[in-house]
């Protein structure tokens, strides 16, 4: 873990941000193994298992190339240890004015990874986004995580947003 | 339609006929599910260029058609230290292979 690519340390918890830095291949290698691991976890609606860690990379390559929907990759960690990745993006009215409304954000948590501590990340990202100024502060988490779902201290649930996720507003 | 994935070369050291055997065994071996023809591998002093043709596609639809490009790109950077930028549907942007325009 570089410390020039360090974004953020949560107080409460302690667990560091870094940014994702898709030019450096040990960034790439361990982005890859957190995307082997959710894939194996949470299967993708729409894209095949043998193909679904390619397509993770790839993806995540092209869109931060793009800045396509001004989306951050960030590792997070306790001390050294790598607990997943996270993924913000900012969701945009569907309106004319096509103004942002507010981020939200996923971990995709290593396996060996406490349920617990993943819990941890999620409240530390959504803090670290509230102290950048967003006032609401919204996460996906797959269905069928029910243990996760009830660590985070969350304000409101929404239904379907892509079958596979749901979408919860945290408490900051 | 064609369209042209662009890398950037970062620390490549294999051929351009390695890629292309490479790729092709993959997405057999994984059953990609679209028909493909690799129809170039090119290696630049800064870019690596591959333009690939799906006859069978008539359109550009965010999917399922995105995803299944970002896995073609997601296989080369499994494999080889290069950074994947984007993807350039042929006759929809800027090209590093053709040097004609490509928009009217």
């Amino acid at each position: 873990m570089k410390k020039e690519k360090e974004v953020y340390v949560d107080p409460e918890t302690g667990l560091t941000f870094t940014r994702v830095d898709f030019s450096n291949r040990e960034d790439v290698e361990l982005y890859t193994k957190a995307e082997e691991d959710f894939a194996d976890t949470v299967p993708d609606p729409f894209v095949p298992r043998n193909l679904v860690v390619a397509f993770g990379i790839g993806q995540a390559m092209r869109y931060d190339h793009l800045q396509r929907y001004r989306t951050r990759f960030l590792f997070a960690f306790d001390r050294d240890l790598p607990i997943g990745i996270v993924n913000i993006f900012r969701v945009i009215q569907d309106s004319p004015t096509k103004q942002e409304i507010y981020p939200v954000f996923h971990v995709e948590p290593f396996t060996s990874v406490a349920v617990a501590k993943v819990a941890d990340a999620y409240h530390a990202v959504a803090r670290m986004l509230n102290k950048e100024g967003n006032e609401r502060v919204f996460c996906h988490i797959p269905y069928g995580h029910a243990v996760l779902k009830a660590k985070l201290r969350k304000k409101q649930e929404f239904g379907d947003f892509e079958k596979a996720v749901e979408i919860l507003e945290l408490i900051v | 339609m064609l369209v042209e994935f662009n890398f950037e070369r970062k620390n490549l050291q294999a051929s351009a006929g390695e890629i292309q055997d490479y790729l092709e065994q993959e997405l057999r071996k994984r059953g990609y599910p679209i028909l493909f023809e690799i129809e170039s591998v090119t290696i630049m002093s800064r870019w690596l260029v591959l333009l690939i043709d799906f006859p069978t596609l008539k359109e550009h639809t965010l999917r399922p058609v995105e995803f299944l490009w970002d896995a073609i790109a997601g296989l080369i950077v499994l494999k080889y230290d290069v950074r994947y930028r984007h993807f350039t549907v042929h006759g929809e942007g800027p090209s590093l292979i053709f040097k004609e325009k490509t928009q009217p």
